[in-house]
């Protein structure tokens, strides 16, 4: 008696469960996606279900990601991505219209035509991962995201003096697979005629894979896709971290082992609120683009021992490049790839009303100040219009429309990225420093530091190159096309 | 929960399955001063293996269409075989179109492949076409993505290539279409659903291209602009596009070329 009474309760508590959603299915056509989704969410099983969709960040999560951006959102989504519901996945960003954010307000462009084969290999899988992004990102439900990829190819053009580095760049760029062609100055004559090729020897034409797309659209799939599958943004800043240095042993700075200590938890205060959360966490992931350096700070590094490897500080600083937006209404046309002049300038087509959109990258001595975004328009009229101008004679006439600029992450050191842990915090990833070539390779920065975390090591490609070592010991990693 | 546990009830617990992580219910106990979950009266399913959901036939019946269309489309795009390979790379690459639908015409003067639409797939007579090239390709209607375009993108020597009403061509197949940009001369892409005026912006890399089709292509905005722009970068170049006003079959059969000028072009170059 007894028992069939339980059994009656069970078969209506399940029934009342379970009704609501065979109600919803018999309706047809409907997300029945929805009790997965619930389960992907590791958090979902940790936290009391009337805390889980706060703004609040929860007291413990195995990775958090401080920074937002392309970089932060591809890291999440490929950890959540190789594990559904085994690692939960916080990301803290403190600009929630990504205002200030350089993925927002870059150009957008990506290139195989590096001289370091571990740059090359990461824009080739980003590039792989760009042409099937319906596959990767697609959210259920909604339409599939289009970055607008226009595969219209880079133009470096290099005179007499400079030849032989495009030379041996194209050597390495061969043999790491990227299709480039070498263009001759009557092969550049007779294809580009409206250009002025004059001094130019020499051209380096990308043939595939590479172009320009939409950066928004990118860092919006990736956000959207890492949401769907459970990793949660927070609308906070990160203003403090703990360490824990029970274990530590002294060690020999010069091996780069780390010595014990680890990074217990992160202090993120809340926006808008004397509220902050102490949020442990396993990792925790530095991709903050340009303010990486004064985060670094805030952990010690820079201001440490020498014989703990902590009195390099993260060289990491914003610098301010514009981007100008003009009209010429007799301009190259469907051809105009992404052209580099000698001069450092460049210029590429906009869309098909006869819209261009240029940039320069100043000298080291005349750098604008970086206290906020206003665009200098004396800039463009000293020392990109006259470059311009003298490489296509119909460019003397144009009118610009508006202009803007962003920041670069710019790694003073040799203006490539740093992608690895710190030597003296083991469980402290850094992605950032890519000095203005981060979004081509967001993709694969992604993939590599899931990498790292899930399995120890980087498995797709070996980027130890451009660890953090090397800006202790001061050894350069120089790319000799720098834009 | 709290109170379940003080009162030292049953209840159901919400948990996993072990085998797919779905989530179920177990039925289970909890005694107020152990605060522990013993298991209790586990049958199959309340061990917690995975049970049968009720789902309406309409949902099966379209997962089951999506993944039977999901895996011809990935059927036709196979890599290779390398035992076709053996007797040459334009002989796999002819072998792995007839397979998906395509028909192939060599450097001898024949086409090879279904004789007509809806006719069953026939075989490539390797011996005949030993040591000869493939000069053109007619894959319309055939389920070619961007994977197996890239294997066909491999040969040299292609003169004509007709990819209308592909659904899987997209923009990343025009592109690839570089790698033949010494020798394609005819480009037909009418009526391709995935193609944006992205793609079709790359086609100028291709420069000994003569005409090109692209009526049609619902996703390409500011078609004729572009065409007119394409006109302008390769020299050479007549594009056929059709207005959506004028759209009849005898206009279409006027404009379009056939394979009658694709013989009329080879006897005027010879």
């Amino acid at each position: 008696m007894l028992k069939l009474g339980r059994c009656v309760h069970l078969l209506a508590r399940c029934t009342n469960q379970t009704s609501s959603f065979a109600r919803t299915l018999a309706s047809g056509g409907t997300d029945i996606t929805k009790p997965f989704r619930q389960i992907r969410d590791g958090l979902s099983w940790t936290i009391p279900k009337d805390l889980q969709n706060s703004d609040r960040p929860p007291g413990e999560v195995d990775v958090l990601i401080i920074g937002g951006g392309a970089m932060g959102s591809s890291i999440a989504y490929f950890l959540k991505a190789a594990r559904k519901a085994g690692v939960s996945v916080a990301v803290v960003e403190r600009d929630s219209g990504y205002s200030m954010s350089s993925t927002v307000l870059s150009v957008g462009s990506i290139r195989q035509q590096f001289s370091t084969p571990e740059n090359i290999y990461m824009s080739m899988y980003s590039a792989q991962f760009i042409k099937n992004v319906q596959e990767h990102l697609q959210v259920e439900g909604s339409d599939p995201p289009d970055l607008q990829f226009n595969d219209q190819g880079y133009l470096f053009l290099a005179t007499k003096d400079k030849e032989h580095i495009l030379h041996e760049n194209h050597i390495i760029q061969k043999n790491c697979g990227a299709k480039v062609e070498l263009m001759t100055q009557n092969q550049l004559k007779k294809r580009f005629p409206w250009m002025n090729t004059d001094n130019v020897t020499l051209g380096s034409y990308g043939l595939e894979n590479e172009g320009w797309l939409d950066p928004w659209s990118l860092l919006k799939s990736f956000k959207e896709k890492a949401i769907d599958l459970g990793a949660k943004y927070y609308n906070a800043e990160v203003t403090g971290f703990n360490v824990v240095d029970d274990d530590a042993k002294p060690i020999d700075p010069t091996q780069f082992a780390p010595n014990g200590r680890r990074l217990n938890s992160v202090m993120v205060s809340m926006i808008n609120s004397p509220e902050v959360v102490e949020v442990k966490s396993s990792y925790v992931v530095l991709t903050a683009g340009a303010w990486s350096g004064q985060l670094g700070k805030l952990l010690g590094i820079g201001t440490g021992p020498k014989e703990e490897n902590l009195h390099m500080p993260i060289p990491v600083e914003p610098r301010k490049r514009y981007v100008y937006f003009f009209h010429c209404p007799e301009g190259p046309g469907l051809e105009c790839p992404l052209l580099i002049d000698p001069s450092g300038s460049y210029v590429r087509r906009e869309g098909f009303g006869g819209n261009y959109l240029c940039g320069k990258s100043p000298n080291e001595c005349d750098e604008p100040s970086c206290e906020d975004l206003n665009v200098n328009y004396d800039f463009f009229d000293t020392e990109i219009w006259p470059n311009l101008a003298h490489r296509i004679p119909v460019m003397e006439k144009l009118k610009v429309k508006s202009a803007w600029a962003g920041y670069y992450d710019y790694n003073c050191l040799d203006q490539n990225a740093i992608i690895g842990s710190h030597p003296a915090y083991g469980n402290f990833l850094m992605a950032t420093g890519f000095s203005g070539h981060g979004i081509q390779q967001s993709p694969a920065v992604g993939k590599l530091v899931s990498e790292k975390i899930l399995a120890g090591e980087f498995q797709t490609i070996d980027v130890s190159k451009f660890g953090f070592e090397r800006c202790i010991t001061e050894t350069p990693v120089l790319e000799r096309c720098v834009i | 929960m709290n109170l379940m546990m003080q009162q030292g009830r049953s209840f159901v617990q919400r948990t996993l399955c072990k085998t797919c992580a779905m989530q179920m219910a177990r039925r289970c106990l909890v005694t107020p001063h152990t605060a522990q979950v013993l298991p209790w009266r586990l049958n199959s399913i309340q061990r917690g293996y995975h049970n049968i959901r009720l789902e309406t036939i309409s949902e099966v019946w379209q997962q089951f269409k999506k993944e039977f269309k999901y895996l011809k489309r990935a059927s036709a795009n196979r890599p290779l075989d390398p035992k076709d390979l053996n007797l040459g790379l334009e002989i796999g690459t002819a072998i792995f179109l007839i397979k998906a639908n395509a028909r192939v015409h060599f450097s001898n003067g024949r086409w090879y492949g279904r004789q007509q639409k809806g006719e069953k797939k026939v075989r490539l007579p390797a011996e005949e076409a030993v040591g000869y090239t493939v000069n053109a390709i007619d894959a319309s209607g055939t389920l070619i993505d961007q994977n197996g375009f890239r294997d066909v993108m491999k040969l040299t020597g292609v003169k004509y290539l007709n990819i209308e009403g592909c659904p899987h061509i997209d923009d990343t197949c025009l592109a690839h279409l570089v790698h033949i940009r010494d020798s394609l001369t005819h480009l037909n892409i009418n009526k391709c659903p995935s193609v944006t005026e992205n793609g079709v912006a790359t086609l100028h890399k291709l420069r000994k291209l003569e005409r090109l089709n692209m009526s049609d292509l619902p996703k390409v905005r500011y078609s004729k602009l572009i065409a007119s722009m394409l006109e302008d970068a390769v020299p050479r170049l007549r594009v056929n596009i059709i207005s959506n006003l004028v759209d009849t079959e005898e206009n279409r059969a006027k404009e379009n070329f056939t394979e009658e000028d694709l013989g009329q072009t080879r006897t005027e170059s010879v």
